[in-house]
């Protein structure tokens, strides 16, 4: 029996592993095409701007360098060879040093750091060889060391996927710990655990046979609730984290009212909540710029550390200073209460018996319109914690003028749930995990690559569990096949 | 100030009923389209790219890129389609999923066109807009108040009419569409018939996603020459299943539904024209809030008697029969 569940716990965290496994393989894809895209783009600008004759101070060092390279070279004949072409693609009456020469007198006067025209450059050459044979001194000469400044920015496929690594893939397998100096890792753990509890919303509700797509909304009223009693009634930590579970609650429970009496898909009735909620608090929290949690100075909210230090969620010291603090281990504990109530308890039993068949559970006399506004009031009071473990850890600020987009944190509160295949432990890992790829789609280099790739990443991931799960005693026959086969 | 009204409600209603026609045929077949806002992201997307791009004359980059972004959005539907007929997967975490996805894609690619700077794309919108009883604003200003300025309109709104009829026949006329309508009512019977409900099936898909991307741009294009993906479609396409359920999942229901609900979203742009509503002084997020209220209040009142497609939601399984 208990070998059995081992089993089938193995196998979803398989598909699981799988899902995150496929997910990575497509976010380097893309990363690499973006690399392949950034390089050309690079090598193209450059040929143009060569192509055009504007050689910066920089470009003729480089090719003075590089005959300077060839004269100390250990391969004389092969050295000789290359200077040779190079001097006989420039004619024979004047030197390549020559014209280098003339180019860096003339670029000695002008200004730092900025490329000198064609015109200011066939001047300085048709002062040295004479008008007539300017032009084809000036063709010669380009054609000539083209090729060496261009050198550089050439690059094979190689060179694509190390960019690709190097510069992004890395960085987001890294996450926080990429610069650990720079708090990194607490960073990482200060949104784990919001993402947490908005996957514990998501998750629980799926449990109980529904689908809380309105976690957004929900951690978007709860941190409301939370900065509002910590900004405007300077309430100490643990009463403002309250405030903002019973905000939360109350926001989750309006879908399961919907569902329970007017029978709307509680989907439809989340998704147009969220945005209500969000522009409701946008309005109450800008206060037409005179609000008083309101900061002129920033155009945010006030940081809870400025305006009412009690109301700040207390760190434990050593690695979890600021802006980490004790939420993860809030997190996680709720995690543990959530899987003990959905595992141990009657209660937990009918609701779940709720989500597997609600005309079953009708029939054993469990009451199915009670059990769904409860179930939607829990879940909408895990996100509303989730917002108060984010924005009571000090420094963060809402910014009540974005309207336009949701917080991530309640969208991406569903990749975690369904990571976790719903399972209230599985969600902290899956949070951490998805938490680390976010940070890290920061440190990539942005003007290759956007940090975006890393929700295409997690996009991805919710795609594969969609189907993933239902095929995961396949995927685990797949890999457990071999095994069989030898102990027979 | 009527005038502005009638071209907001008319912006709005094209891009919803066009939209949500997309939906209806979708959840006809027995397919939940919650993609439908990830679908107008990519459409749009593609839509805004093939407008800056495309080196056409002006007339062929508007019929071009309106064919461009309902391609785009039919070939992302696709994936919808495969993941919840072949691999049956749960049609609205598929949904979500795509959703999710989309606006990164979309961010993604406009942030990688513009170097790696902000998410917005700047287009030309002109060649999508015409005036009628009057000349254009630009031209008005040149003649100095001698020429009228006339009601400026976007292409789609004679796009969007020709869809909705085109849906209707469609939907009621053809054989494609009351098999269409069979597989989402009970597919067990219509696969006895002999029709192939999977194929069905993906040519509901198909439509949704072909109609939910000349949605998304017509929402994105008209409205401005500039366009900040980081928004996506600020929730249109949920919008758009609320005006579908509202429309019964029938053609011209959907469109006076449609018209309902951009009544209530045009109010936000124009309120600080109007004069009662200038008076109120209220914040442009209450306004905004509206359309969602509305759509909350009709769902409650509607949702009892719903007649939504009876297979919708549920996987097709051959073996089930």
């Amino acid at each position: 029996m208990i070998r059995n569940k081992l089993r089938t716990s193995g196998n979803t965290i398989l598909a699981a592993l799988l899902c995150v496994l496929i997910g990575l393989v497509i976010g380097f894809t893309v990363l690499t095409v973006l690399s392949y895209i950034s390089k050309s783009k690079d090598y193209q600008s450059h040929a143009q701007v060569y192509a055009d004759g504007q050689y910066s101070k920089g470009d003729i060092n480089k090719v003075k360098k590089y005959l300077e390279g060839l004269d100390q070279a250990e391969d004389k004949a092969q050295a000789e060879h290359e200077k040779d072409s190079l001097h006989a693609m420039l004619d024979h009456k004047y030197t390549a040093e020559q014209l280098l020469e003339t180019s860096k007198a003339l670029l000695a006067e002008k200004p730092k750091g900025k490329a000198y025209s064609a015109e200011q450059f066939r001047a300085a050459v048709a002062s040295v060889i004479g008008e007539e044979e300017a032009d084809g001194a000036m063709a010669a000469f380009s054609a000539a060391i083209k090729d060496v400044l261009l050198k550089p920015y050439e690059f094979g496929f190689g060179d694509v996927l190390a960019y690709a690594y190097e510069l992004g893939f890395r960085r987001v397998l890294m996450g926080g710990w990429y610069m650990p100096a720079d708090g990194g890792p607490q960073l990482e753990i200060a949104k784990a655990a919001p993402l947490i509890m908005t996957g514990l919303s998501v998750a629980f509700a799926f449990k109980t046979g529904l689908f809380n797509i309105g976690a957004a909304g929900q951690y978007t009223v709860g941190s409301f609730g939370a900065l509002l009693f910590a900004l405007v009634l300077n309430w100490p930590w643990y009463l403002c984290v309250l405030a903002a579970i019973i905000f939360g609650a109350v926001w989750g429970a309006i879908p399961g009212i919907f569902k329970a009496y007017c029978n709307v898909n509680e989907v439809i009735t989340s998704i147009m909540f969220n945005w209500i909620g969000l522009y409701a608090v946008n309005t109450i929290m800008y206060g037409g710029g005179t609000g008083p949690m309101y900061d002129l100075n920033s155009s945010k909210t006030w940081t809870v550390i400025t305006k009412s230090k009690q109301s700040q969620i207390p760190d434990l010291g050593g690695f979890f200073v600021q802006p980490a603090s004790i939420a993860i281990f809030i997190a996680v504990l709720v995690a543990i209460a959530l899987w003990v109530i959905l595992n141990k308890t009657t209660f937990g039993y009918e609701l779940k018996a709720c989500g597997l068949s609600k005309t079953a559970a009708k029939y054993a006399g469990i009451n199915e319109k009670r059990n769904i506004i409860l179930s939607m009031t829990i879940a909408g009071a895990l996100a509303g914690l989730g917002g108060a473990l984010y924005y009571l850890s000090g420094s963060p600020q809402w910014n009540p003028q974005d309207s336009t987009a949701l917080p991530a944190m309640g969208f991406d509160g569903i990749s975690v749930a369904l990571l976790a295949s719903s399972s209230p432990i599985g969600s902290i890992f899956s949070a951490l995990f998805i938490s680390h790829i976010s940070i890290g789609g920061t440190f990539m280099e942005p003007k290759a690559f956007p940090m975006e790739v890393a929700n295409i990443i997690s996009g991805v991931i919710i795609y594969l569990c969609a189907f993933m799960m239902l095929f995961k005693n396949r995927i685990a026959k797949l890999f457990t096949h071999k095994e069989k086969g030898g102990a027979k | 100030m009527l005038l502005l009204l009638v071209k907001y409600t008319l912006l709005y209603t094209v891009m919803l009923m066009v939209v949500a026609l997309g939906g209806m045929f979708s959840e006809r077949s027995g397919i939940i389209n919650i993609a439908l806002e990830g679908i107008m992201v990519i459409g749009g997307l593609a839509g805004v790219l093939a407008a800056k791009f495309l080196p056409f004359p002006p007339a062929l980059v508007v019929l071009g890129s309106i064919l461009v972004g309902g391609l785009a959005g039919l070939v992302y539907a696709l994936l919808l389609g495969f993941a919840s007929i072949n691999l049956k997967a749960d049609q609205t975490i598929g949904g979500t999923a795509l959703n999710i996805m989309a606006t990164a894609i979309a961010m993604v690619v406009s942030k990688r066109v513009n170097d790696g700077g902000a998410a917005k794309l700047d287009f030309n919108n002109n060649p999508f807009l015409f005036n009628i009883g009057g000349v254009s604003a630009e031209a008005a200003a040149e003649s100095g108040g001698a020429a009228v300025q006339g009601l400026e309109l976007s292409l789609f709104i004679p796009v969007g009419i020709l869809l909705l009829l085109l849906s209707y026949f469609i939907l009621y006329k053809t054989r494609l569409g009351l098999r269409l309508r069979s597989c989402g009512e009970h597919p067990q019977a219509a696969d006895s018939v002999g029709i192939n409900v999977y194929k069905m099936r993906y040519v509901g898909v198909m439509a949704s996603g072909f109609l939910g991307g000349i949605g998304g741009m017509a929402y994105i294009i008209p409205a401005n020459s500039i366009w900040n993906f980081e928004q996506g479609v600020t929730g249109m396409g949920f919008l758009a299943l609320a005006v579908m359920i509202f429309g019964q999942w029938k053609p011209f229901r959907i469109a006076l539904a449609a018209i309902f609900f951009s009544l209530f979203r045009a109010m936000g742009d124009i309120y600080d024209s109007l004069p009662g509503l200038k008076d109120l002084n209220w914040p442009k997020e209450i306004y905004r809030m509206m359309p969602f209220i509305a759509s909350m209040v009709v769902l409650a009142l509607t949702s009892k008697k719903s007649r939504a497609p009876k297979a919708e939601g549920i996987p097709y399984d051959k073996g089930m029969r």
